[in-house]
């Protein structure tokens, strides 16, 4: 397999879900080894000694040993940028020789190495499954560290570049949907009740905490003095309840607004089915307004259908489609017939 | 519902202040809101905050004057960059990353899952060979890229866990 393989592909984590809240879980490890210096700190040298200790693993692994590698020396700008809006690697995660990225069958499992820790390894679901991604990432973790061994301290338990990931070196994330919280502007009362708690709340598509399609990433803050379970559960119930508010505010939309909410929904698939440029910023806010209308039964649509098209068009994915570099305009116009397409086949 | 401060917009904020241990709500629209600073606090992350935290520390003098020995590390670059430079380093810098970590995670003890632990006593198999010289041997093969030698002995290693 090779990364352009990955483009025509559905990844596990695009997939039907459940609960149309919740887009997609994730639980990531920092993991080093010891006795080394942590890659900020390592030269060229070290960090091929350091890789060349993973590779082994990999071969030997039952669920890895297909895996796609990406060496990051050896790809462009554009396959950087689609690994990113992929979440398959950090915007931060540096090229050079050394660095590269595993990717496991359908893009659950994958493992970065040589970013801010040796191993980033991240295990990526769809809908709300962080017990099952754990599972899954606590036995991949003693197997790695079987063969690797992992620098770890009684005290502080693994050992991270950063120390505000030591400890479990565990972030639990969840992906989150929230379009009328935000519409009724509730939202603003919930995010900081949630960052009282220690929950680190992020916009994904936009700066900051502010979010384009109202798509939200929550995760926990405290990776340090908590059992790994312990965090996945107190983030399985926090969104759990997430998704009641959510839910209730939907439906206070419906009571109160019905003819205006379905009109708003109507004319974004409108627009979305005729449209012959598209901005990415339009598109992720349209398809926010039919994600919700698919959501409450208005408009009949797979929800994997929308999930795709919020990834596929994203500037890096079109590009990749087409096979070659775009201008913005080429981008909004290829952009426009992808949906106009898809939403056709549905 | 109008907004209560301008009477003129529709109040899309609804909070509650808690004013001399009573709850009052406020029910203003986004202007007002704006106005009197009642602002959705921007999302913050715990590396952001690390860098006030360091700013703020008062530093024990043994901590300034020693650095990690493995990496060469000082706590001064550490308090700089925000990044320790090795998994020594936690060591050397114990005392002074206790009450940082307390500040920032509200706890410097892990209780979460440790490794597992290849036991105390050496493991022999069937034939006597010494499972972890074994490993170290791979170890040790793989470092030097010495594939076929370390298939080799993973396959050994395998063997002999099978046999038990
Ligand atoms: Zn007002
Ligand atoms: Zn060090």
């Amino acid at each position: 397999m090779q990364l352009n393989d990955l483009v025509a592909k559905t990844a596990n984590w695009m997939k039907n879900s459940k609960n149309g809240v919740v887009l997609s879980s994730r639980i990531r490890l920092a993991r080093n080894l010891e006795n080394f210096p942590f890659p900020h700190r390592a030269g060229e040298k070290q960090l091929l000694e350091i890789a060349g200790k993973i590779r082994p693993f990999l071969k030997g692994n039952l669920a890895l040993k297909n895996a796609l590698v990406v060496e990051m020396d050896k790809i462009g700008s554009l396959d950087r940028d689609f690994l990113i809006e992929r979440h398959l690697i950090s915007p931060q995660y540096k090229t050079g020789s050394g660095r590269f990225l595993v990717i496991g069958e359908g893009e659950t499992v994958s493992i970065m190495v040589n970013e801010e820790d040796h191993l980033r390894i991240q295990v990526l679901e769809s809908g709300l499954q962080l017990r099952d991604c754990w599972l899954l990432m606590n036995k991949l973790d003693d197997e790695l560290n079987e063969s690797i061994g992992f620098a770890f301290s009684e005290d502080f338990g693994y050992l991270t570049a950063c120390p505000t990931n030591v400890g479990t070196g565990m972030r639990a994330s969840v992906m989150v949907h929230l379009p009328a919280l935000s519409i009724t502007r509730e939202i603003h009362k919930v995010l900081p009740a949630l960052t009282k708690l220690g929950i680190v709340v992020r916009g994904v598509y936009g700066e900051g905490s502010e979010s384009k399609g109202n798509i939200f990433q929550v995760s926990n803050g405290a990776t340090l003095g908590k059992q790994e379970e312990e965090i996945v559960n107190q983030m399985e119930s926090l969104v759990k309840q997430l998704i009641n508010y959510e839910k209730k505010a939907q439906k206070n939309l419906i009571f109160r607004q019905k003819d205006a909410f379905e009109n708003d929904i109507w004319r974004a698939y409108g627009i979305l089915h005729n449209s012959r440029l598209l901005s990415s910023q339009e598109s992720t806010s349209l398809l926010s307004t039919l994600r919700l209308g698919t959501d409450l039964n208005i408009i009949n649509l797979k929800r994997e259908t929308i999930n795709e098209l919020s990834i596929l068009t994203l500037p890096a994915h079109i590009q990749k489609i087409i096979g070659k570099s775009l201008s913005p305009q080429e981008r909004d116009r290829a952009r426009a017939k992808l949906i106009r397409d898809r939403l056709k086949e549905n | 519902m109008l907004c209560e401060e301008c009477g003129r917009k529709e109040a899309a904020f609804h909070y509650t202040e808690i004013i001399n241990g009573f709850a009052t709500e406020l029910h203003l629209c986004e202007d007002c809101a704006q106005k009197k600073g009642i602002n959705f606090p921007a999302s913050f992350s715990f590396a952001d905050l690390l860098g006030g935290l360091l700013e703020s520390e008062s530093l024990p003098s043994l901590a300034r004057e020693s650095n990690c020995k493995n990496c060469g590390l000082s706590y001064s670059d550490f308090k700089k960059s925000s990044f320790l430079g090795c998994s020594q380093c936690y060591r050397y810098f114990h005392q002074s990353l206790e009450p940082l970590l307390k500040k920032i995670h509200g706890s410097s003890k892990h209780i979460g899952k440790s490794p597992k632990k290849k036991g105390k006593e050496k493991e022999r198999g069937k034939e006597g060979y010494d499972i972890e010289l074994l490993q170290s041997q791979l170890k040790e093969a793989v470092a030097k890229e010495e594939f076929e030698e370390a298939a080799k002995l993973r396959d050994k290693i395998k063997e002999i866990e099978k046999s038990k």
